[in-house]
């Protein structure tokens, strides 16, 4: 079967005179959930306006889908999801995202993109609707589902759920690579006005203090790294 | 439903409003009380004529105050409208900088600054309290923010009641707002039958670990 890719062609991004992005590009595959993440007003969200409109930036042999904190009207949530007859594991998936009542148009909004079974996913900002929990539990879920993301935030925190990592700071690409590799440069985070996610920085300074080897992402990971349970 | 913001106001320490029920709305910055709101200003005139026209300060002044709210200067050109709102909100912060208004109420101000900037701001605000005498109240729903700033802070629940909270660990607060990841981490190392003492910053919480792991 052939393998689905994403490209998105490079391009320079201009508002008012101004530029935002200079020559940004990427490439990502269905196994990949990509992150760009910048401080407010650095364009990302605009960026992400733009392909939406411009759909010739994106080249792609699999369907590509943009959730751009739309709502939905959500009274009748559960018989709209009824019609749809959906196996157990997306009624597993819907019920949990649906039974928070907070920001329930937006949810659902969420959960039809989702339904419509993209290949590749272009979102934004989904912390201002889901807890970190439910981040998780959505990345990991769009994973098993081989549903490449790219995802545009300016939370640190939201980093931990991709693969593949881009800041963008002042119209630059101030770094790119692999989420933990790039993580793991905490000087240079620092300068770009970034902290370290909690957990990552948690395991690195308890790593300079000699009580674990390595670094973790949750805090399963770390009480097993810490009392050095298998 | 009416809040009288003046019964917040705690001397020499932040006042912390989480789970603030009401968006605040119709209000003006003045002398006694200066409001940096998480709206957009819907005006299509220049940040500096903005503000001239707000306060009937120098363009000198209103530069310096600018300046101070680490706004960017080659943007002090821009329409109001096409600002973000992080930009909005430097704004609205600096007019009330310029107005030396005896309270500063923020809504939402440091949910989406950069974590220098967040540490900047807090450094600013305190030195608006201890040099100016003017008293902050800050509304926030973000739990880490609130543990690594204050060691107590007003929680509104249901129909606009509120309390002050001093016990970060009360399962109470994380009805109506998430838990931060300190509070969340020793919970679950406790869960797992381990002993670590109940702290809410990342650094003592770290060393909490470190105690607990010996």
């Amino acid at each position: 079967m052939e393998k689905k890719y994403c490209h998105i062609e490079p391009f320079n991004l201009r508002l008012f005179g101004r530029t935002i992005l200079e020559d940004f590009a990427c490439d990502f595959d269905k196994n990949s959930a990509v992150c760009l993440l910048g401080e407010s007003g650095s364009g990302k969200s605009l960026l992400l306006k733009i392909l939406f409109k411009n759909s010739s930036l994106i080249q792609s042999n699999g369907r590509v889908l943009f959730y751009l904190l739309q709502k939905k009207d959500a009274s009748n949530w559960q018989e709209e999801i009824a019609s749809l007859h959906l196996d157990v594991t997306w009624k597993r998936f819907v019920q949990k995202i649906m039974k928070v009542s907070t920001h329930l148009e937006y949810r659902f909004a969420f959960v039809l993109t989702l339904l419509e079974k993209p290949d590749f996913l272009f979102c934004e900002d989904l912390h201002w609707i889901f807890s970190a929990k439910e981040l998780a539990y959505i990345f990991s879920f769009m994973r098993k589902k081989k549903i490449g993301c790219f995802y545009v935030t300016n939370q640190i925190e939201d980093t931990v759920y991709s693969t593949y990592l881009m800041i963008v700071k002042q119209d630059k690409m101030a770094i790119e690579g692999q989420t933990l590799l790039v993580l793991q440069e905490e000087k240079y985070l620092k300068r770009l006005g970034f902290s370290l996610p909690f957990y990552i920085n948690m395991s690195i300074q308890l790593e300079l203090y000699g009580l674990i080897d390595h670094l973790c992402m949750s805090k399963e990971e770390l009480e097993k790294a810490l009392w050095k349970l298998k | 439903m009416e809040i009288k913001m003046s019964q917040f106001v705690l001397k020499d320490r932040f006042s912390i409003l989480v789970h603030f029920p009401v968006k605040i709305q119709n209000v003006i910055t003045n002398e006694d009380s200066g409001y940096v709101l998480h709206q957009k200003i819907e005006k299509k005139i220049s940040v500096i004529a903005y503000l001239e026209r707000e306060t009937n300060k120098s363009k000198e002044k209103i530069l310096q105050s600018l300046k101070l709210v680490k706004f960017s200067l080659n943007r002090q050109g821009a329409l109001m409208n096409h600002l973000t709102l992080q930009e909005t909100k430097k704004v609205q912060l600096a007019k009330v900088l310029l107005w030396q208004s005896r309270v500063l109420i923020c809504e939402f101000f440091f949910q989406d600054l950069l974590d220098a900037e967040k540490e900047y701001f807090k450094r600013l605000m305190r030195n608006l309290m201890y040099k100016k005498n003017i008293q902050v109240i800050l509304i926030e729903n973000d739990m880490n923010f609130v543990c690594e700033t204050v060691k107590g802070f007003y929680l509104f629940t249901k129909n606009g009641k509120y309390k002050y909270i001093e016990d970060f660990y009360s399962d109470e607060i994380y009805k109506y707002v998430a838990m931060p990841f300190t509070v969340e981490l020793i919970k679950y190392l406790e869960k797992k039958g381990h002993k670590v003492d109940h702290e809410i910053t990342f650094s003592e919480t770290l060393k909490a670990i470190y105690r607990g792991v010996q």
